[in-house]
């Protein structure tokens, strides 16, 4: 019963969410500057540091993750010294909102079995 | 509002003002592609605007976030192009003529306007996707 309402879960797809809603306003900044000179694009890459974390030191180890803001330069840079691609940036744009969407579906479901376990109790 | 999930909306809407303010000059370019006067002398010069990232402040450390979080686009400056020359035509009846007949057009390049507004609106379209991303996002979380 206590793992049922273990908060731990909460936290976990609170987090994730979280982090999708930060990813979003760097993909959204990386857009806005798509015609800014010299500009260098951003990315914050949470699923290989969240898996670490889970791996390593469990929800715990998630609670006080701290995500570090990455300056990929893996696109071509053009004339003006910018490197934001459109299409890089749409396909991270779509990516990042299906997960986003995913993970509120995850913890909806959550609180959906909570609710339910309370009705046949 | 740095923390808000609303921010990015601000950053969104800055690329898509900093392009129609592009688009705006482009069209002004666009407009005087034959004027001969203007009020500092001489031919119309082609206008140019100079965007410039902006970056959220300090609120970034509390956030938990690492790194120069960028808080979108502005638009710093518009600057006259006075380095690239405008075509010379010759029309001796027209009275802006010298004495060769020779009248000093505007150094606006129909063929560069047209591209760099097709630049400035797939830009804003970007940006418009970026919202209804979004927007998509939070009606997701509403369902919680």
């Amino acid at each position: 019963m206590d793992k049922m309402f273990r908060p731990e879960a909460l936290d976990l797809y609170e987090k994730m969410l979280d982090f999708a809603a930060r990813r979003h306003k760097v993909i959204a900044n990386n857009i806005a500057n798509i015609n800014t000179p010299g500009f260098q694009r951003s990315d914050l890459e949470f699923a290989d540091e969240l898996t670490r974390a889970l791996r390593d030191r469990g929800v715990a180890g998630v609670k006080d993750l701290r995500l570090r803001l990455t300056k990929p330069n893996t696109t071509a840079v053009r004339n003006d010294g910018n490197n934001v691609n459109v299409d890089v940036e749409m396909a991270s744009l779509a990516e990042n909102a299906i997960l986003y969407q995913i993970y509120a579906q995850l913890l909806a479901r959550r609180f959906n079995q909570i609710r339910n376990i309370l009705k046949e109790a | 509002m740095a923390g808000s999930a609303f921010s990015s909306f601000d950053i969104s809407a800055s690329g898509m003002t900093a392009e129609r303010l592009r688009m705006n000059v482009i069209a002004h370019n666009i407009a005087n592609i034959n004027t001969t006067r203007t009020e500092e002398g001489g031919p119309y010069k082609r206008r140019e605007v100079i965007f410039e990232e902006v970056l959220a402040d300090a609120q970034r450390e509390l956030d938990g976030l690492i790194g120069d979080v960028g808080a979108g686009v502005r638009v710093v400056d518009v600057v006259r192009d006075t380095v690239t020359e405008g075509a010379k035509r010759y029309v001796p009846g027209h009275p802006d003529a010298d004495e060769d007949g020779m009248v000093m057009m505007p150094n606006v390049d129909p063929v560069m306007e047209m591209l760099d507004m097709i630049n400035a609106s797939r830009g804003y379209e970007a940006n418009v996707m970026a919202i209804s991303a979004a927007k998509q996002m939070i009606l997701k979380a509403l369902d919680i």
